[in-house]
């Protein structure tokens, strides 16, 4: 009786501490998980403060951490001294291009390296994933002076180009690994059914890999909107600025006019921003079919 | 008649289809691969030969064999940019690494607001490296910048620090904002590789017996290293082509401080005009990919064999 009650007390006792522990667990998770955010979005919440921050308290020291009174005119300022919404077209104008290239032909690439077997298969992967390592650096130059030839520079068309071909490899590598996962009955079945080859591809496969699709668009989304080595380097006409490359012109002069600056960095990064929001969901998804695994 | 001329067609088709069958995974397989050889294998085959001549701008240059490479290995510039991008690489891909895996496994538990914090912690990706080096610029700021003030109050520092300015900090500035811009993508991809290790490996640990650090010592690292190693390689390739955010903060200064290759050749092509000399440069920094490549793959045939 008395080593059954001890037992029914230790019990008590134990799964008490063990809630006690739980909660400091808890506790100490949650709180390390606010001050990480807090870390990470930091900077993004200092663009913003200093975007909205009147002349007087911009530049204090020590800095202003909350904004009041709250002051949009620095967006107002900058719209008016830069042509941002130009620049901010032009940026849609050659990422969504981009975007639709890369996918393009990532998809058939992809479709293609995944499910046939024919000569050169190894090869083309070889090609895709070395093409994928090569540093960008130096092939700037003798892309600059082909371009110059070709008289692609300048213009849109010769950065869509490049944009979209350096988001082939790894849009190809993400989209082959999650068409490897996808059964090959149905592709079989629909064979069966009277389908043509196309027919396989646009109507079956692809729909079914959305989340890779979504996932392999964003990164090269990104990959063009982000771009700023090849697009200074090629773009020389003013009205055909890129957000990069008008962002990147503020800095350098003798005075910056700090909220004007970020009020700029705010709204080129807006756009961005919201896409990401909007889709991120499927970035995990796209990635986690095993196209990491190799 | 009417069978006869069904019967052609018929094997029109089948003919047709025999060949298109073969032909299909070519054909398709096509744009990709031009793409890649127009814009990336023959530059790059234009570039290596770029730099056996002396290019000042003009098409006509004259073949001067390794006299472009002699010259880099005899300046002492060369050397120290060599040296910065090692220091870069190495100390931002681990950065990268390390911080983009604890993340991954903060966000991997679940949590109420899981998908917010997700969506927090990838935002500097998404941000452009301009908007980066414009933002840090900003927070680097000598007399105005907010670290200076933040590590101030809480006694980190008592002299405010010159972050872009001082040529023995300047790097580190750098790769603290080239981390925070990087480290999200390592963590998506962290994540999804340690959302494909099955939970069954984890339930049998517990029941084992197995401490926390136990089950991430003997399941997650071993089934993240696929994906991991791929990383990892991905990273310090990567990294050798950083270019937009060094130069959008420090320019490859002050006094050359953070000139890592990709900023040098940059510089000598579009600031001084000497092409060939820059393309030297890059042919350099494509033997250091190659070269850490080459590595990899040595170990990956390793690990196979085992």
């Amino acid at each position: 009786m008395t080593v059954q009650q001890g037992t029914i007390q230790d019990l008590r006792i134990r799964r008490r501490r063990n809630k006690i522990v739980k909660y400091r667990e808890r506790f100490f998770s949650y709180t390390g998980i606010i001050v990480v955010c807090i870390i990470i979005g930091f900077p993004l919440y200092w663009m913003l403060i200093t975007s909205l921050q009147t002349q007087n308290r911009l530049l204090t020291f020590p800095p202003a951490f909350w904004v009041h009174p709250i002051e949009i005119k620095a967006y107002k300022d900058v719209v008016t001294n830069y042509p941002i919404w130009q620049w901010l077209r032009n940026s849609i104008f050659v990422s969504l291009f981009s975007v639709l290239f890369a996918m393009l032909f990532s998809v058939l690439c992809g479709y293609s390296l995944s499910r046939f077997r024919y000569r050169g298969r190894k090869f083309i992967s070889m090609m895709i994933l070395l093409t994928q390592m090569l540093p960008s650096t130096l092939i700037i130059i003798p892309i600059y002076i082909i371009f110059r030839n070709a008289k692609l520079l300048d213009s849109f068309w010769g950065l869509i180009l490049s944009n979209s071909t350096h988001a082939i490899p790894l849009c190809t590598w993400t989209l082959k690994g999650y068409f490897d996962t996808i059964p090959k009955e149905l592709e079989d079945a629909a064979i069966v059914d009277g389908c043509n080859q196309w027919d396989v591809l646009f109507r079956i496969m692809l729909p079914m890999a959305v989340p890779a699709c979504v996932a392999a668009a964003i990164i090269s989304f990104f990959g063009a909107w982000n771009e700023y080595a090849f697009a200074v380097t090629f773009i020389s006409d003013p009205q055909k600025w890129l957000t990069t490359i008008g962002l990147a012109s503020f800095m350098g002069d003798m005075y910056t006019p700090w909220d004007q600056v970020m009020a700029g960095a705010f709204l080129c990064t807006v756009p961005a921003i919201v896409i990401f929001i909007i889709l991120q969901r499927y970035i995990v998804s796209g990635l986690t079919s095993g196209a990491i695994k190799e | 008649m009417h069978n006869n001329s069904v019967l052609m067609t018929d094997v029109n088709r089948f003919r047709w289809g025999q060949v298109e069958r073969k032909v299909f995974p070519y054909i398709i397989a096509a744009p990709a691969i031009i793409c890649l050889s127009l814009v990336v294998i023959s530059p790059l085959i234009k570039g290596i030969s770029l730099s056996f001549f002396s290019v000042k701008f003009a098409e006509n240059a004259p073949f001067i064999g390794l006299k472009n490479y002699i010259r880099l290995f005899r300046s002492a510039d060369f050397w120290h940019s060599l040296k910065i991008t090692i220091i870069y690489s190495a100390v931002s891909v681990t950065g990268t690494f390390c911080l983009g895996l604890l993340l991954a496994s903060l966000v991997n538990m679940q949590f109420r607001g899981r998908t917010i914090v997700r969506v927090i912690l990838t935002l500097p990706w998404a941000v452009s490296d301009i908007a980066a080096a414009i933002i840090w610029g900003w927070m680097f700021d000598y007399q105005f910048g907010v670290l200076n003030y933040l590590l101030k109050i809480l006694h980190v520092i008592k002299e405010p620090v010159q972050w872009l300015l001082n040529p023995h900090v300047a790097l580190w500035s750098a790769l603290m904002a080239s981390i925070w811009k990087s480290f999200p993508l390592s963590m998506l991809i962290l994540l999804a590789g340690l959302q494909a290790i099955p939970k069954e490996q984890y339930e049998a640990a517990i029941v084992d017996g197995a401490g926390r650090l136990q089950r991430f010592w003997y399941i997650t690292l071993p089934g993240l290293r696929p994906t991991a190693s791929i990383l990892l390689l991905l990273s310090i390739v990567w990294s050798f082509r950083s270019f937009a955010l060094i130069w959008a903060l420090t320019q490859g200064g002050p006094m050359r401080a953070t000139e890592t290759i990709a900023i040098g050749v940059y510089k000598n092509a579009f600031n001084y005009y000497d092409m060939s000399y820059a393309s030297a440069l890059g042919v350099i920094g494509l033997i250091l990919s190659l070269i850490i490549s080459f590595f990899y793959f040595r170990l990956e045939k390793a690990e196979k064999l085992k």
